[in-house]
């Protein structure tokens, strides 16, 4: 990337010149039409063609422009994947096979798509675990009813069918401490049933549902609550499912645990090289990989040994 | 007539109001009771670790009969406190003993670096800090309750109901002396 001059940027002398001679040709053109008088529709053929020739050629710079800043974006995008060690996997047909898994891939009643899915290893004080962290895309469908008013006054009610679209992004971890527990900021009613923490604060922003409620205590330690009432805070839409099978998945609404967040660019090419030489941070994805971790080391058995696998 | 119906209406509005009211004062209170025996009982499984640490201590021949006598100090302290009343007096004094029992094994510890990288004292020490972390959590749970709780007895018109019917008194949050005399600040009023 040194090799290249600085500052990198698009050849657009050959685009400029182009446009150049045909606003100039269209110009004199013109001049011409005006000097002899010609007033015939022709006439504003130059104008027509000085104005899509500069409509192309802004097009042409933006489109340019803009190719140049989502390669930045995907060089960098790789670098933080690479960073992190982390792997794209194929998402053909996974949606259905975590719907069996888990209740938060079930959302959607007209479509539900794994958009993203990346497989990664997180390496702790006390646990090390594999990880895949995914964005799943789920449409809900809808009718409702409005109405409209004709020129004449006339009320009359219609149905439209209307589709929601929703994201939802999380990880999936092999979690051998809980099981048959489901732990979500949604759901929250006057009346909510499921078990009570001893923590006020707690019980009112989150919901509690467990096979059986020793399940739930023996889980939710005081050290754990505080930390899933912190993870609630900084994260929107909350849910930790812990399966029959020993896995957790554990989701949000918010999209930038992976944040582009790059300094520089392809425009600034030593720089851009040295800023993605270098240990990308992502925070974001830094404390939600700790929160799991923090889950493992105060629901384990230390007398046990820690997870090393998986 | 329609006079009548408002104010009986009112009266209503007024008793009801008042009963859940009441009801809420003593829920902030099952919760503060609750949130105290969480702290207790995870006093008390610092149980479960001293016969460990009493095997332990025998390793460690010079420093043996402080830890022993450390870790019966913080025995009888739990021994003292009751899931069902709360006492922050009692939790003050488990807290002293537990710093000075942890204090003491760290100690003898560095004394002996081979002992220090053997499972089971890593096991333990690591018990004893998630204990701790369980602890310092509950008792945040516990204060947050205790906040909430007066809160509700305090403002209005929940001071009134207190007053006329629930008679309950605001509770004292646990302080960690050790920790506010090392901060060296405690809020005060302005006279």
């Amino acid at each position: 990337m040194q090799d290249f001059p600085a500052p990198v940027a698009f050849d657009n002398s050959h685009l400029n010149r182009m446009t150049l001679i045909i606003c100039l040709v269209s110009v004199v053109t013109a001049g011409l039409f005006y000097i002899n008088g010609i007033h015939n529709p022709y006439a504003v053929l130059p104008a027509a063609v000085t104005a899509i020739t500069l409509g192309i050629y802004i097009y042409r710079r933006l489109s340019r422009k803009s190719a140049f800043t989502s390669l930045s974006d995907r060089i960098h995008y790789q670098s933080v994947l690479h960073d992190y060690g982390l792997e794209e996997t194929p998402v053909r047909a996974k949606a259905q096979g975590l719907a069996n898994r888990f209740q938060a891939f079930r959302l959607g009643n007209h479509s539900r798509e794994l958009k993203k899915l990346l497989h990664g290893r997180y390496h702790g004080d006390e646990h090390e675990f594999t990880y895949d962290y995914y964005h799943f895309h789920y449409v809900n469908r809808r009718t409702e009813t409005y109405t409209t008013t004709d020129s004449k006054g006339n009320v009359r009610v219609r149905t439209r069918t209307v589709y929601d679209h929703f994201d939802r992004f999380g990880f999936i971890v092999a979690f051998q401490f809980a099981k048959n527990l489901r732990i979500s900021e949604s759901g929250l009613s006057f009346f909510n049933k499921g078990w009570k923490s001893s923590s006020v604060s707690f019980n009112k922003n989150f919901n509690v549902r467990a096979d059986s409620e020793m399940e739930a205590a023996k889980f939710l330690t005081p050290k754990l609550i505080l930390e899933i009432e912190a993870a609630g805070k900084a994260l929107t839409g909350l849910d930790m499912e812990f399966n029959s099978a020993g896995d957790l998945c554990f989701s949000f609404d918010d999209r930038n645990t992976l944040a582009k967040g790059r300094m520089h660019g392809l425009e600034n090419p030593v720089d851009f090289e040295r800023e993605i030489a270098g240990h990308s941070s992502q925070p974001k994805l830094d404390s939600a990989l700790e929160f799991i971790h923090t889950l493992m080391k105060y629901s384990d058995n230390n007398f046990e040994h820690p997870t090393r696998s998986r | 007539m329609e006079a009548l119906y408002v104010i009986l209406g009112l009266g209503i509005i007024i008793v009801v109001m008042g009963i859940a009211i009441n009801n809420g004062i003593i829920r902030r209170r099952n919760m503060v009771v609750r949130a105290w025996a969480d702290v207790i009982t995870y006093e008390r499984q610092k149980n479960e670790t001293l016969p460990a640490l009493e095997k332990e201590a025998h390793n460690y021949k010079d420093h043996e009969k402080s830890l022993l006598a450390d870790i019966t100090a913080l025995r009888s302290a739990i021994g003292k406190a009751s899931r069902g009343t709360v006492n922050t007096d009692d939790l003050a004094s488990i807290e002293a003993a537990t710093a000075k029992m942890v204090s003491g094994f760290n100690i003898a510890v560095e004394a002996y670096p081979d002992l220090k990288m053997a499972d089971v004292t890593m096991s333990l020490m690591r018990k004893i800090s998630e204990l701790q972390d369980n602890i310092a959590a509950a008792i945040s749970i516990f204060n947050s309750n205790i906040e909430v709780f007066n809160s509700g007895i305090q403002v209005f018109p929940n001071s009134l109901v207190n007053s006329m019917f629930t008679h309950e008194k605001a509770y004292k949050p646990f302080e960690n002396e050790a920790a506010t005399s090392s901060l060296g600040y405690s809020p005060q009023r302005e006279s």
